[in-house]
């Protein structure tokens, strides 16, 4: 007979014992039309086929996923009750919240559940975590079960990210073409328009089905409240603009505030500002397959060289935390910072001896490093420099964002290559694993203990052993200078004094808000 | 023409010019810091005592950067004003002696001209990638057109002059008249012109390195450390106000510059004084 044991049990132990229901929700005053800024405009607003955070930052208010994330970015459930994982990790049997309406008045069945998931499948944008699901059986209306082919134990992880949300929608809506669904979810907040451009327009769905079984939201999970009548994102490319809209009140809500601007504005009366700390890895990438960073002594000599604080200070604007892990403490696969003290403060003699060991003679190193994002380009710049100090030779290409994207993956003509990792890293182990292993890891040469590492990550059931096998990961990382972590970034969001009960999230969330 | 050059505009023009001309040129005795050496502890700082101008995001100096930006966009410019003005002046000769090579090399210029002059060159340093190099290249090829069309105008006014006419009748060979004859006569307006180069290059290399196609950090040019200081334009406006004024004053003494030189080669302004 088939033991059967409850999703990560002890960790996430409210995934599958909900709370006892509280009858009331949160208080606050309803009505008001709120207006964000963000940047960038989406590229669609299909949401399960686009990694972009600009889509998502509309998307997440509208619809919602079987499970996501919560404050600490651990997964929760969200449209399920919870899931029953079988022992031999190969079915996943999910149930469903009864009553979950659609924005079209229909209640969401699991026929629409395996229809959207199947649509994930052929179309998502991460499409690969639906790879290991042979059959999706839907016994009754509240129970979809998913059959894996092979152990996944990052399945659930992989279907609550929100990069690219596996959202839910109704099943007539799955069958039709990439970017042609209308927008029906089960969200709180309802499609109205959306000017390309201009900006994208939500109401508040009167309809909506509250997560009872949490008292509060919760990340991307909980128990969300609209209050906002209306709420309409607006593209605004241009930062100073977003700052003076915010200030003059033209605008509610801010994405992201660049820090100089924060720091002016912390005294502004109308203006509240909110620290989110971490929101991405700063990273330099080196390429362990040519040139001088092929050699394992000169890319130890490159941390060493390294004063990652300088770095950190000014590419992040003095918005960062000093943090070697690969993992976000607090988080279930944080690995622990043991033994990385000796790799991460400047030493300029030991680079000098590092690179006097390798024989170095003034090869050039070349950084490439785009301009499109100022951390990028600061890290370069400042790391050029500190290693120029020990006596390299380095050059600093400065190209264009897809450019860079182009170059960082041939196999040579590229050392070192600075990255904000945002999204990889909240998501947890297994896209930052991943990033360094599989067929096109970024360092080019792949390494074995890494790739072993990630084997055991996407296999071993045990929590523990997923653990191990990161702590694993970030000690190759750091024995072999395959990497360097600088530190982690933070972003500011902001919002106009008014808005009340307000909490910087990985996206502006704005449910459980309201103006005063 | 001594009269037009003791005049105010031209004087005012040449104390600008010269001004920043030395003051580049001495950068490296002047200049109070290293151009390129941060100091995060004295991030944004304002103007004070000790660092001038202030100091831009990394805590470099300003004052430091623009004496050794300002030599990188003196530089630029009189390498684009130079290649643009032989490059021009050869295909502007050639299309105005050689009636038959006219159409075509003419045809070519405009094509040149139709198009965008700053956007082929972000096109050229994007192929090309950015570098000092790249930007004198892109600035060239942009602005010798119209080198190319006022030596053109001013050699088929001189090739209908009477000496001209009478140099050939002597029997005068073609290399001998253009070099004699021609080529002097066109002079002036060539001058003139590429003082003009020189002031809309340097423009144009601030345009260039504020868009980020300019020379590589950290090497400082006077447009890039305005792009630096573009994000903090109001919690640190030295950073961006300092180069800029240094350009405009740049800018504007060699436009005075030329336009002294222009009224003072000029022979019909010349009767008039």
């Amino acid at each position: 007979m088939l033991r059967r044991r409850t999703f990560n049990a002890g960790l996430l132990a409210s995934a599958a014992l909900p709370m006892p229901a509280i009858a009331q929700g949160l208080q606050g005053k309803r009505g008001g039309d709120v207006i964000i800024a963000q940047q960038a405009q989406p590229p669609t607003l299909d949401a399960q086929t686009t990694t972009a955070q600009a889509s998502r930052n509309i998307t997440l208010h509208v619809y919602e996923t079987l499970f996501t994330r919560d404050e600490a970015s651990n997964p929760k459930p969200d449209l399920a009750e919870g899931v029953d994982i079988a022992a031999d990790g190969l079915t996943y049997r999910f149930t469903l919240r009864t009553g979950v309406k659609f924005h079209n008045g229909k209640t969401m069945t699991s026929a629409d559940v395996k229809a959207s998931m199947e649509r994930y499948g052929r179309i998502g944008g991460s499409a690969y975590a639906m790879k290991p699901v042979a059959a999706i059986e839907t016994p009754d209306a509240k129970t979809v079960v998913m059959k894996l082919s092979s152990v996944s134990p990052g399945f659930i992880e992989a279907i609550s990210s929100p990069r690219a949300p596996f959202a839910i929608m109704p099943e007539e809506e799955c069958a039709k073409p990439l970017g042609q669904p209308a927008m029906i979810g089960t969200g709180p907040f309802r499609f109205v328009e959306f000017r390309p451009d201009s900006h994208a327009k939500l109401a508040r769905f009167d309809d909506y089905v509250p997560n009872t079984n949490y008292q509060k939201r919760d990340g991307f999970a909980g128990r969300k409240t609209a209050f906002f009548d209306t709420v309409t994102f607006r593209f605004m490319p241009e930062g100073g603009a977003r700052t003076a809209g915010l200030q003059t009140g033209e605008l509610q809500v801010l994405e992201a505030l660049d820090v100089a601007a924060a720091k002016r504005l912390k005294d502004d009366k109308n203006v509240r500002t909110y620290e989110m700390m971490p929101w991405a890895f700063q990273t330099l990438m080196m390429n362990t397959n040519w040139g001088p960073t092929a050699n394992v002594d000169i890319r130890r000599a490159i941390q060493a060289a390294l004063d990652l604080e300088e770095i950190m200070a000014i590419c992040s604007d003095g918005l960062y935390r000093m943090d070697p892990a690969w993992q976000y403490p607090g988080t279930n696969y944080f690995p622990g910072i043991d033994g990385l003290d000796a790799y991460i403060k400047q030493d300029q003699a030991k680079a000098r001896a590092l690179l006097q060991k390798a024989g170095y003679k003034g090869e050039e190193l070349e950084v490439v490093t785009d301009n499109a994002f100022r951390n990028h380009l600061d890290t370069g710049t400042v790391a050029a420099q500190q290693l120029r100090a020990v006596g390299m030779n380095v050059k600093l290409s400065v190209m264009d964002w897809p450019t860079v994207l182009n170059r960082r993956t041939r196999p040579d003509g590229w050392n070192l290559w600075p990255l904000g990792m945002g999204i990889e890293p909240y998501e947890g182990p297994y896209n930052v694993v991943g990033f360094f292993s599989g067929a096109q890891p970024v360092q080019i040469k792949a390494d074995p203990v890494i790739e072993e590492a990630q084997k055991r990550l996407t296999t071993d059931l045990s929590l523990q052993g997923r653990i191990d096998a990161v702590k694993q990961f970030q000690a190759r990382v750091y024995d072999q200078a395959i990497s360097v972590k600088v530190g982690d970034i933070g972003i500011v969001q902001a919002t106009r004094a008014n808005v009340v009960n307000y909490a910087p999230y990985r996206i502006p969330r704005m449910w459980d808000c309201w103006f005063a | 023409m001594i009269a037009v050059l003791t005049r105010r505009s031209f004087l005012t023009g040449l104390l600008l010019f010269g001004l920043i001309v030395v003051a580049a040129m001495l950068a490296g005795w002047i200049a109070p810091f290293d151009p390129v050496k941060n100091n995060y502890r004295y991030r944004l700082g304002a103007p004070n005592d000790i660092f001038l101008v202030g100091t831009d995001r990394f805590g470099r100096d300003v004052l430091s950067r623009m004496l050794y930006g300002a030599r990188v966009s003196l530089r630029i410019g009189l390498a684009v004003a130079v290649l643009s003005g032989v490059a021009g002046a050869l295909a502007g000769l050639a299309a105005g002696w050689w009636s038959r090579a006219d159409p075509w090399l003419m045809r070519v210029m405009d094509g040149l001209m139709a198009f965008p002059g700053l956007l082929l060159a972000i096109a050229l340093a994007a192929t090309l990638g950015p570098s000092e190099i790249t930007v004198v290249v892109a600035l060239t090829v942009a602005y010798t057109p119209r080198t190319a069309r006022v030596m053109r105008g001013a050699v088929l006014v001189a090739r209908a002059q009477d000496y001209v006419e009478a140099a050939r009748a002597v029997g005068a060979r073609t290399g001998r008249l253009l070099r004699h004859h021609v080529l002097p006569a066109c002079a002036a307006p060539l001058v003139v012109q590429q003082t003009y180069v020189f002031a809309i290059a340097i423009l144009a290399e601030a345009v260039l390195s504020f868009v980020g196609v300019g020379p590589p950090p950290p090497q400082p040019t006077l447009g890039s450390i305005i792009a630096d200081g573009r994000d903090a334009m109001v919690e640190a406006p030295w950073i961006t106000l300092a180069p800029g004024v240094a350009i405009a004053m740049l800018v504007l003494g060699l436009n005075l510059l030329g336009d002294g030189l222009r009224d003072a080669l000029d022979p019909r302004m010349r009767r008039m004084l």
